[in-house]
């Protein structure tokens, strides 16, 4: 019971940091999902961190399982790029697709061992 | 800040969290791969896709609610860091076959699914006569 609650608040701080972040969009005059980007790489790279320090399960619940989990989006992520096809932006769309696929891995890498090292360091 | 849009995202968050964290429990006990997060992502990407075109077009729910289900609920409901560090860590194993399959479907299927649920609101707003179509 605690655990689930721990989940959940960690996931409404989560999503409402992103959902502040998300409303600073429409200011930055580019077609690039930008925001979104930034999130899922942030996002990736403290998961990473947080698994690397090997935090014990209620932190990880909260941080990790919760905030992380609540903060970055695999939804919005698809949904900018289904609506980058169908306006026909292909460049934008594979730009995205590859750039958040493949950096999103380097930096949960980046990040885990990082926290790797800063814990036997 | 919008505290009231704030709390209705954080609202809708919480339940969205803890759904994907139960789903989560239930498939760990069967297997080593992300069935979990795998599902999750995949529903998520198909809801979003289907609730902002259907209710951008038939214009049914208001904003607050579109932003709490969307922004709040699916949002925290999918995870990419999960994503990410679950590729990682099926990578370090050296389950190639299992991680590139965990990479592919998760990509080829979250565009795909938002690509047809895009299409199906807009056919289902169609047959109702509210759509103007795609762009």
């Amino acid at each position: 019971m605690m655990n689930l609650l721990l989940v959940g608040l960690g996931a409404a701080i989560g999503a409402i940091i992103r959902y502040q972040l998300t409303r600073l969009g429409p200011r930055i005059v580019s077609e690039y999902p930008l925001i979104t980007f930034l999130i899922n790489l942030t996002g990736s790279f403290c998961l990473g961190w947080v698994t690397g320090v090997e935090l014990h399960q209620p932190e990880m619940l909260f941080w990790g399982v919760g905030i992380m989990g609540g903060y970055t989006t695999f939804s919005t992520f698809n949904h900018e790029l289904s609506q980058l096809w169908l306006r026909r932006r292909y460049h934008i769309f594979f730009g995205y697709l590859l750039l958040t696929y493949g950096l999103g891995i380097m930096v949960a890498a980046a990040g885990l061992y990082l926290g790797q090292s800063s814990q036997s360091g | 800040m919008k505290l009231k849009t704030s709390l209705a995202v954080g609202i809708f968050a919480f339940w969205g969290g803890i759904l994907r964290y139960v789903i989560g429990l239930g498939f760990h006990q069967v297997a080593t791969f992300p069935y979990g997060t795998l599902c999750v992502n995949l529903i998520g990407a198909f809801g979003l896709s289907f609730l902002l075109r259907y209710c951008v077009v038939r214009n049914r729910i208001n904003a607050t609610y579109t932003l709490a289900i969307g922004t709040g609920f699916l949002g925290a409901f999918t995870t990419f860091s999960s994503f990410s560090v679950d590729t990682l860590r099926l990578l370090q194993t050296n389950q190639w076959l299992a991680a590139s399959l965990y990479v592919g479907i998760s990509l080829i299927g979250g565009v795909g699914l938002s690509l047809i649920a895009d299409y199906w609101a807009v056919w289902w707003l169609d047959r109702s006569g509210k759509s103007q179509g795609h762009k």
